[in-house]
This record gives structure tokens, C-alpha cells and sequence, in this order.
């Protein structure tokens, strides 16, 4: 597993240039420019049906722009896709384990299956986002966090250069929201891997992301989260009147 | 070796394999059944049942009058064993209906076959193979759900085989065959055919088992890895396809869409484990045509549906059970 503590000097991995996200020739987005950088941790935060995930779809290269272009500066990049809980059809009775298995497939290869030493590196990546002792159960026996967890081992275990999180806290109470944003913060560190989540809730991701963009009736609004978290930028976004309270350093939106 | 050149190698399998099966088919007179002449283990219904394509062979001409008892144990044994296998992808991938679908294009291709007097396996290979391009991709709007596209299809595939039979030389005969299926119709060299195309199959699912796996699960983060989603789905598809079009040619559409879908929902319930699921739903569909068949000569039942009937009660207990269990 990629563990590069040392802090890398700030690179490109990718970049919207104009780009139109959409279905065929329908664009939901439209003149979506930005760039996501090897030590970025970006929340994409939007109400359901704005565009998130035609958004993050066409950043995985999963839909074709519309329009545009999506340029990788470094080269082809290794994403680690954590997607949406509800995706994932539980008939399948795989256990914790398998799963985490699969997200080493893409680097073996047809006809390779993982070696030993292979399902240990899985094994790793459980026990490293806490739950190494439920590798025998069923993925669908597992709660909302642990299944969360599982995918995040997934994702980590391919070394990816961006993690991508799609929805990573829906269903979760507030205390299983807090643990997932605080492992995926210490996955961002421990791995030196960028992070781009997308999430409906701004107030879960606003005290983690460093940029945020905000999607909002086709409208997409990209910068640092010092920009965006004021309650003038917000309540002008919106078109509501929102305050941005900070206590003890932790940002609230009222 | 990549992806491209095994799936280049499996298209060039199934071409060579098809002198194989025209052998048997060509010239076959429809009009006048030569298998009542032949001191043959095929029993004497199969001359009521001239849909089948394959001529029998100087090898399938055998002296003991039960034998036709043994070719029905090794067919059934040969297409349970694989659909049963391929039913945990089927079931858990929830295309029950395409599975069922593929099995009445495929009858389509055959009731086609045998009104143009082409050989009836072609028509279903190459019905099948429309089927699986249909049903690997997504081509209808967005508005339609995939199973009523599917939906139509299946209606459609139905109604043609139904209107090509009637205007068949053959008539309506081959409808009620082609739907119950006759398990214990069928000519070693056809179940010698089919086990060499199952072993094919069997061994692309060996090789590629977890690719078909991941696709099934999670489409989008295969994609994510690198791998073409589309075309693995597609290959999966075939395979399946394949099994189908074969299993129905010799066993009937009844006894084939059974084994795509009972022993893999069995095994499910029984261990809930893929790879232990893997191993126990050709086994239940073994033993299911194994023990149907027996029952069949002990009561002078139709073997189709007395094998139907023991898939059944290999899968009723574990539903009465879970039942139970949940609501407890």
C-alpha cells in the first residue's frame, strides 16, 4: 500500500477546461472549470438531482464530456471509487474480504487472481480503516459505517492517485458521519492522496475540504473553502439568508 | 495475455465447433424421420420429435434398450452443471427475465431454422447472439425500463416462434416439444457436442470468473479499474447464451430456463457464500435431474417436469425456512 508521508510539491492531476457534463448531447453543467491538485481535498456539494454525480461520472471518465475537455497533465490516473452505498446490489454474498479483493483487480489483470501476499495488502487495508476482525462477514451483514469503511479499503487498496467519494455519508447518524469524514481525512494524509467527495451537505464537509463547488440549478461555483464558507458568499449562492458561525475553530452554517 | 486475444480465441472456438454440430444437421430429411429404422436407444417418441437438428450417428446406434435412460442421466447431467453454474449470475444479477428471454429467442432461432430448412441450431445461435447485443447495452430511452424492453423482446420472440412453427412443415407438434422440452430424446453425439462447448464455457469462467464477478457487482468501478465493462458483460452474456441455446435444442425450454434459475437460488439460500454457492448449485441441479429422472421411470411421469418438480423441493424447504427466520 502507498504510504508517502513526506509532502509532495503541488502537481496537477486533472483538469476541466470548459466542460460540458451530460447524457448524450443533453448538458446538465455547463463551463465547468477547474483543476484538482495531488494534495487537493475537494468537496462537490449540491442538492439531489443538480448534476453531482454526471459530474463525478464524467471525472471518473465513466460519461463522455458534452463539451469541452478534461485534461490528466500527469498522465492516465488511478482513481480508488467509493461509490454510493445503495448501488451496490447486497444480494451478492460476498464477504468484507472479497470485496476489498476486487479493488486490487485492476492492477493483476485477466487471469491473474491475488496471491497470498495480495490478500494480505486487502487484509491491511481493513485493519486499517477499523474493522480487520470483520473480514469473514457478509458485506451485507455489515452497518452503513462499516460497509463505508469496506469501500474505502477497496478504493485504498488500488493506490489510487485520487480517492473519489460518491455520497460516502448518506444514512448515517451523526456520530458515523463524523468517524467516515475523520478516516477520510486521515487517509488524505496518511496516503498523500487527493479526495474528492461529493455530498448534499455542505456543513458535513465544509471544517474538511480545502476547495469546494457548489452546484446549484446548473450554476457550479468552484474555490477554497475560506471563500466559500462566508455568509455573504453563501446567502448570494443560495439566494437564502445564511450565517457561517465559527466556534473553537469549527465552522457551522445557521 | 489480454482480454482482446482470449475473446478473439473463444469466437474462433465456437466457429470450429460448428462443423461439428452442421455434421450431424445437414440433409436431414424433416419430412421423414429416419430414427423409428434405426435400432437406436432413442425412444420411439423421438420420432414424433423430428425438430431435432442432429441426425444420429453411427455412434449413437447402441444395443441396450435402456441406454436412451443413461443419455438422458448425462445430457441432464451436462446442462445442469453449467446452467445451474451460470444461474448464480443470472439470479444474482437479477436477469431472470433475460435468461428466460434468451431461451425464447433462441426458440425463435430454431422454429426459423426449421421453416427455411437451414439447420435449426444456426437460427438459435444466431437468434441468440442478436439477443445478447440487445441485452448487453443499454439502447432504449431512458423512459423505458430495461425489463420492459427486455419485456418486449421476450413477447416478441414468443409470437414469432409461434407464427414461424405454424407455417412450418412440421406444424404445431414442434411447439409443445420445444416448450416441454424431451430430455430423454437425445443422441450421445449431441450430449458429446454439448459437453465440449460447456467445457469451453466452463473453462472461460474459470480464467475470468472474477471479472465476470466484478462487472456484475459494481459496473462503475470496474470501469473505474480499467476494465471495459461492456465488452466483459458481453462475453459473460454469451456464454450464457450459448449454454441456453444448446441446453434448449436438446432438453426444452422448461427444463433449461429451471436450471438457470432454481438450484443457483437454492444454493444462495443453502450457503451463503459465492464460491460456496459456485459449488453447490451444479450440484443440486445434478441431483435434481438425477433423482427426476429416476422418479420418472419409477411413475411414468414426464422427466421435464418431474425434474422441475425436485428443483422445487431441493428449494422449498430453505424458502419455508428463511421465511421463518425472518420473521422470528
Amino acid at each position: 500500500m502507498k504510504e508517502v508521508l513526506a509532502e509532495k510539491p503541488a502537481e496537477t492531476l486533472l483538469r476541466f477546461h470548459n466542460v460540458a457534463a451530460g447524457y448524450g448531447k443533453t448538458a446538465i453543467l455547463e463551463n465547468l472549470s477547474f483543476s484538482i491538485e495531488n494534495d487537493d481535498y475537494l468537496a462537490i456539494v449540491g442538492s439531489n438531482g443538480a448534476g453531482k454525480t454526471t459530474l463525478i461520472r464524467t471525472l471518473l471518465g465513466l460519461l463522455p464530456t458534452v463539451a469541452g475537455q478534461v485534461e490528466f497533465p500527469r498522465g492516465a490516473l488511478h482513481f480508488g471509487y467509493v461509490p454510493q452505498l445503495q448501488s451496490l446490489d447486497e444480494i451478492f454474498p460476498l464477504t468484507a474480504l472479497e470485496i476489498v479483493k476486487m479493488g486490487l483487480f485492476g492492477r493483476l489483470g485477466a487471469l491473474k487472481r491475488p496471491t497470498r501476499a495480495e490478500t494480505d495488502k486487502a487484509r491491511a487495508s481493513l485493519e486499517e480503516v477499523g474493522i480487520g476482525e470483520l473480514e469473514n462477514h457478509l458485506f451485507r451483514e455489515l452497518s452503513g459505517g462499516q460497509k463505508q469503511r469496506a469501500l474505502i479499503a477497496r478504493a485504498l487498496v488500488a493506490e489510487p492517485d485520487v480517492l473519489v467519494l460518491d455520497e460516502h455519508t448518506n444514512n448515517l447518524d451523526i456520530s458515523g458521519e463524523k468517524a467516515i469524514m475523520a478516516l477520510v481525512d486521515e487517509v488524505h494524509h496518511k496516503h498523500n492522496v487527493a479526495v474528492v467527495m461529493v455530498t448534499h451537505s455542505l456543513g458535513a464537509v465544509a471544517n474538511h475540504a480545502k476547495h469546494i463547488g457548489l452546484i446549484q440549478q446548473g450554476r457550479f461555483d468552484f474555490a477554497p473553502v475560506e471563500t466559500v464558507m462566508q455568509s455573504d458568499y453563501l446567502s448570494e449562492f443560495y439566494g437564502v439568508p445564511m450565517r457561517v458561525l465559527e466556534v473553537e475553530g469549527v465552522r457551522a452554517i445557521v | 495475455m489480454n482480454f482482446r486475444r482470449w475473446f478473439s480465441l473463444f469466437s474462433l472456438f465456437l466457429l470450429l465447433c460448428a462443423p461439428i454440430f452442421a455434421q450431424n444437421i445437414e440433409d436431414l430429411p424433416l419430412d421423414d424421420p429416419v430414427v423409428p429404422t434405426l435400432p437406436s436407444p432413442v425412444p420411439p417418441e423421438r420420432a414424433e420429435h423430428p425438430h431435432h437438428d442432429a441426425e444420429p450417428l453411427a455412434s449413437d446406434v447402441v444395443s441396450d434398450p435402456n441406454a436412451f435412460l443413461w443419455q438422458a442421466l448425462y445430457a441432464g447431467v451436462v446442462v445442469a452443471a453449467l446452467c445451474s453454474y451460470l444461474g448464480l449470475f443470472v439470479v444474482a444479477r437479477r436477469m431472470v427475465f433475460i435468461g428466460v428471454a434468451l431461451a425464447e429467442i433462441s426458440s425463435a432461432g430454431i422454429a426459423l431454422g426449421l421453416l427455411l430448412g437451414f439447420a435449426p441450431l444456426w437460427g438459435a445461435l444466431a437468434f441468440m447472439l442478436l439477443g445478447v447485443t440487445l441485452f448487453s447495452r443499454r439502447w432504449a430511452p431512458r423512459r423505458v425500463p430495461p425489463d420492459a424492453s427486455i419485456g418486449v423482446f421476450y413477447t416478441l420472440a414468443t409470437a414469432l416462434g409461434i407464427l414461424l412453427i405454424a407455417k412450418s412443415a412440421q406444424g404445431e407438434s414442434h411447439m409443445l416439444t420445444l416448450l416441454r422440452g424431451d430430455v430423454l430424446a437425445v443422441y450421445p453425439s449431441e450430449t458429446l457436442q454439448m459437453a465440449l462447448v460447456f467445457a469451453a464455457i466452463g473453462l472461460i469462467h474459470w480464467l475470468f470468473g472474477k471479472e465476470f464477478l466484478l462487472v456484475s457487482l459494481d459496473r462503475d468501478m470496474a470501469s473505474t479499474l480499467g476494465y471495459n465493462a461492456a465488452r466483459w458483460d458481453f462475453l459473460l452474456f454469451l456464454t450464457i447464451g450459448v449454454a441456453v441455446s444448446l441446453s434448449i435444442r436438446s432438453v426444452g425450454v422448461l427444463l433449461t430456463a429451471t436450471m438457470l434459475i432454481v438450484p443457483a437460488s437454492t444454493a444462495f439460500l443453502l450457503a451463503p457464500r459465492w464460491n460456496r454457492a459456485a459449488i453447490f448449485a451444479p450440484l443440486l441441479g445434478v441431483g435434481a435431474v438425477a433423482i427426476g429422472l429416476w422418479l420418472s421411470l419409477l411413475g411414468d411421469f414426464p422427466a421435464s417436469a418431474v425434474i422441475v418438480a425436485v428443483s422445487f423441493a431441493f428449494l422449498a424447504p430453505f424458502l419455508v425456512w428463511h421465511s421463518f427466520a425472518r420473521r422470528a
